[in-house]
């Protein structure tokens, strides 16, 4: 992930949960491990994406109330299911909008979430593509955030198709 | 315990608000949104349980809430038995369905369909299989005969009973089943005849209905209490038409005034029970023995049969006249049951009257066109419903009898009510005579310790159900009534209200805590005429 903007006066924050990007100026690679250290806040673009790939990699077996749409992306990954790059893809288009949606209906309910910037507010979400990592069994998604401000973000999100620990 | 799965996503989504609104009133700098760490790692396992324990607190309420248990079709039927025998009242359990399954069967091989198996109806009736059922061509003792019928089928029966309890399991013959097993040679199978048996279980609103009852059944301290303890006593409480409770300082009272100055004193309690609606009558023949004769009369006496709390006698006749019309002249001579002075403090035969310790004869004279023997039997008519004597057992009984009084249960002296009219139909009513008098019958016999019958009201009556008018002239309606007092004698009322109020002497016990208005068949009639007088 690259320029996002690090000032987080007045903003709302999140617990940190994917692994600290200690500089976030270019595209780095990561070895898929369990964070640690001590938590961290997170706000801004750093906050929206975490929060949009909590949501995209959520199944829905696995939440007492999801969406209307499954989102299958996970499932379908660790299943063994997806025998070629246009069924990932479609795939991903599904649980994309799942995860846009729930994110967009609560972005837009400020009377009980409150305010939100539109520099942390995402617009669109595209998978630009996919790498895959045999010996990790880890798929790279390339996701490109825009914001409304207009701002776009590459972002590299390790997925593991692995039946291990989650 | 509620689980995950027993939540509604509007009792989760309700909490996850409620839960969202509490952290963010004290920090409103946290994100909360879906998909944040914090809200799920705070708010979402938080709005779990939270819902959870709102689903456990509604089902409490629920649980406890008669008023709920009444509209909610879904409440527990143990949740609502526990409740409900907090006030001593249970639930009718309603009854299943039986009746017998037809297998239909290609072939005539022996086959066995062992009791548990079910029969299911495409709308998922269930009926289990009651004993294990043998059949083939040649039955043995005990074993069910394969009959044949055309084209080379054949059946042969099942006893079953309904799964669970209710009329759903009355299904209809010939009503399609499907069977929960694989049967040798089988190809359908359908009721065999009409189930039947099924009744439903009483509804939580109906038992319900009950409980002002069932908490007045707790002791029999005034009239409301008291109807309800006989009421609960009845396997019909609804035979009940009215209750009366005549106590300290009502004039009908006899029984507290039993001290040389003659005062009431309290602690007696005479108990009225309207178990009619139109009065009861019981006939039977009865032998009356001579007592006294003249040169062309002769005087017999019948000794009344046993009929606890009978009012009075309706007629008196022959028994070889069956048909005569109008009654003998008679004289009705109350008497007492051995023991019921000391029980319940009578002092003369009139302080028995209506009661389960009245006994009876009658005193006929008359001229005797074939002459006179030694007895004779009469056919007699005596107003009488039963039920006076297992009421009186009641209050008599150890568990129920109020230690602070004494008790006697006793039919109502009833004002047998008759009345004639003219009346004019409403335009275009196509009310019959015979409606109209059904209605003031039904009017009169469904009022309980009134006092007083008006003509106004019947008119009343009658112009709610067609009439356009009523003729109360003194050329009208004429309204007359009649009460066979304690003491045995008739008294007759008539004009525009019968009173009871001040009727006969006290003897004959008529107040209107004591009489109810009772109209038998023929006594009320309505005659459609013109030119009749606006009411």
């Amino acid at each position: 992930m690259n320029g996002v903007t690090r000032d987080y006066t007045d903003r709302q924050v999140d617990l940190e949960c994917l692994q600290t990007i200690a500089e976030p100026a270019g595209v780095t690679e990561l070895s898929l491990t369990v964070a640690n250290g001590t938590s961290r806040r997170v706000a801004g673009m750093q906050k929206s994406i975490q929060r949009y790939v909590t949501l995209l990699l959520t199944p829905s077996s696995s939440v007492p109330f999801p969406m209307e749409a499954d989102n299958l992306l996970v499932d379908a990954l660790r299943a063994g299911t997806v025998s070629n790059a246009g069924y990932l893809r479609h795939l991903f288009n599904m649980a994309n909008a799942v995860a846009l949606d729930i994110i967009r209906r609560d972005d837009y309910n400020t009377q009980q979430f409150g305010d939100q910037r539109d520099d942390e507010r995402i617009a669109s979400v595209e998978l630009d593509g996919v790498t895959v990592d045999y010996e990790t069994s880890t798929l790279g998604l390339s996701l490109v955030f825009r914001t409304e401000a207009g701002s776009d973000y590459a972002y590299v999100l390790p997925v593991s198709t692995s039946h291990g620990r989650e | 315990m509620t689980t995950i799965a027993e939540l509604t996503k509007d009792a989760y989504d309700t909490a996850v608000k409620a839960a969202v609104d509490t952290v963010r009133a004290d920090h409103p700098d946290l994100d909360l949104r879906s998909g944040t760490a914090i809200r799920a790692l705070v708010v979402e396992p938080g709005a779990l349980l939270d819902a959870s324990q709102r689903d456990i607190v509604t089902r409490l309420r629920t649980a406890m809430s008669l008023r709920a248990m009444s509209r909610e079709a879904t409440v527990p039927r143990a949740d609502a038995e526990a409740v409900l025998s907090n006030f001593g009242i249970e639930l009718g359990g309603g009854t299943k369905a039986t009746g017998f399954v037809r297998v239909n069967l290609i072939g005539t091989a022996p086959v066995t369909v062992r009791a548990g198996v079910t029969f299911t109806t495409e709308d998922g009736v269930r009926f289990i299989v009651a004993r294990t059922t043998s059949a083939s061509v040649d039955p043995a003792v005990g074993e069910e005969e394969i009959h044949a019928t055309t084209g080379g089928k054949y059946y042969f029966t099942v006893p079953v009973e309904a799964e669970e309890v209710g009329a759903s399991g009355n299904i209809q013959q010939g009503r399609s089943l499907e069977c929960s097993i694989i049967i040798g040679n089988y190809y359908s199978s359908e009721a065999f005849s009409d189930f039947t048996g099924g009744e439903d279980g009483e509804s939580v609103a109906s038992a319900v209905a009950r409980i002002p009852a069932a908490l007045a059944y707790r002791g029999m301290t005034n009239a409301l209490s008291t109807r309800a303890q006989l009421a609960a006593s009845l396997p019909d409480p609804s035979v009940l038409r009215a209750v009366s409770c005549v106590g300290h300082r009502d004039r009908a009272q006899l029984r507290d005034k039993h001290n040389p100055l003659g005062i009431a004193v309290g602690g007696r309690v005479d108990v009225y029970a309207r178990l009619f609606d139109i009065p009861g009558v019981e006939s039977f023949v009865a032998e009356g023995t001579l007592i006294a004769h003249g040169t062309d009369t002769a005087t017999y006496r019948i000794v009344l049969p046993d009929y606890p709390g009978f009012y009075a006698v309706r007629y008196v006749g022959p028994a070889e006249e069956p048909g005569r019309l109008g009654s003998l002249q008679y004289t009705l001579e109350r008497g007492m049951a051995a023991g019921a002075s000391a029980d319940h403090d009578f002092v003369n035969e009139c302080e028995t009257a209506w009661s389960a310790y009245q006994t009876g004869s009658i005193v006929v004279t008359a001229d005797w066109a074939d002459g006179y023997g030694t007895s004779r039997s009469f056919k007699v008519d005596l107003y009488w419903t039963d039920g006076i004597k297992a009421l009186q057992e009641l209050v008599d009984s150890s568990e129920v009898r109020n230690v602070a009084a004494d008790y006697v249960v006793r039919t109502p002296a009833i004002c047998l009510v008759s009345m004639t009219t003219p009346l004019r139909l409403k335009a275009g009513s196509s009310a019959t005579a015979a409606d109209l008098e059904k209605a003031v019958m039904d009017y009169i016999n469904g009022r309980g310790f009134t006092g007083r019958l008006t003509r106004s009201e019947l008119a009343n009556v009658l112009i709610q159900h067609g009439a356009e008018s009523v003729d109360l002239s003194d050329a009208g309606m004429q309204l007359a009534g009649r009460i066979c007092g304690a003491d045995g004698k008739w008294y007759y009322l008539e004009g525009d209200a019968l009173d009871v109020s001040a009727v006969g002497p006290e003897q004959a016990m008529i107040s209107p805590g004591t009489v109810v208005f009772a109209a038998e068949q023929g006594s009320i009639q309505v005659s459609m005429g013109t030119g009749v007088v606006g009411a």
